[in-house]
């Protein structure tokens, strides 16, 4: 037991160990970056805290107000890309965030508790 | 050597409220929120090397306590307090039993663990989980600059580590 506890030891003393582990983390990450990169998606859906309040078709241009306690959003659907137009939280984070349009990828409006996501299923089967 | 303490700590402290500040007008690249440079941290790393934990963590809060009274909201400092409150917690393991050459591992696993910190904020103050969607990128980024930072900080161990550790 302790003789393991002293090998755990020098191998955290290292340089060795914290490249590898460090590489592998970046590694993965750039791998995921890819692979979300590739995938665009077709659905905007819109969350206010974890509630679906809307949904916003990826294929046909389209500006939507969001009304909240908090305040607004105004997020805007263009040739495949969505983006939060105008908003009137502090940060402004959101209106930073830029265009989206892959799977998985989100916009947060942490002051307004507002997450416009992008997903693969489509509208219009949940419609129909 | 108490005094000397204090004034030490209070110069880190007055001089990570104004690199923090000075960093704050630099927009987050590619304007994902939380891609920063985090050079603050270079202080916490000095303060965690010659003063230990308690000093650290004293100034780690009233760094961010400051900071957010003169520009932040109260969602700002709940995000830099869990980034903080994270990074700290395993920066101070990780020093107890690293030697000083891997100062740059600290730094970089508490880069990543102060991304981590404040994507779990996020996640709980906006209850939705899609703020995972960040990790990636916002990973990447703590480990460019949590290298950037802790090299730093071994440089200024190096050049300057003689002179604070004489008089400490």
């Amino acid at each position: 037991m302790l003789t393991n506890l002293r090998a755990v030891r020098t191998i955290l003393k290292s340089n060795k160990f914290w490249i590898i582990l460090f590489a592998t983390i970046a590694a993965i990450s750039v791998f995921l970056l890819v692979i979300f990169s590739f995938n665009s998606g077709t659905t905007v859906q819109i969350f206010y805290k974890d509630k679906l309040i809307d949904t916003m078709d990826l294929s046909e241009n389209k500006t939507k107000q969001i009304k909240l306690d908090e305040g607004y959003n105004i997020i805007e659907v263009k040739d495949g890309n969505v983006f939060v137009k105008s908003a009137d939280c502090k940060n402004q984070i959101c209106v930073n965030s830029g265009k989206k349009s892959s799977v998985g990828s989100a916009i947060i409006c942490a002051p307004h508790r507002l997450t416009v996501k992008i997903t693969g299923e489509s509208s219009a089967d949940a419609d129909t | 050597m108490k005094i000397n303490k204090l004034s030490l700590s209070a110069l880190l402290l007055a001089m990570s409220i104004a690199i923090y500040t000075l960093e704050s007008f630099i927009p987050p690249i590619g304007g994902i929120p939380g891609v920063k440079l985090g050079l603050s941290n270079i202080v916490t790393l000095i303060s965690l090397m010659y003063l230990g934990k308690g000093y650290t963590a004293l100034i780690l809060f009233l760094r961010i306590s400051v900071t957010s009274l003169i520009n932040g909201t109260l969602i700002s400092f709940m995000f830099s307090l869990f980034g903080g409150i994270f990074a700290f917690t395993v920066m101070s393991l990780l020093i107890l039993f690293l030697p000083k050459k891997l100062i740059w591992a600290i730094s970089v696993s508490g880069a990543v663990f102060h991304n981590i910190g404040q994507l779990t904020a996020a996640a709980i103050l906006i209850e939705n989980l899609s703020t995972l969607y960040y990790l990636p990128m916002l990973m990447l980024s703590a480990l460019i600059t949590g290298a950037f930072t802790g090299i730093t900080a071994q440089f200024i161990d190096e050049r300057l580590g003689y002179i604070i550790r004489r008089k400490f």
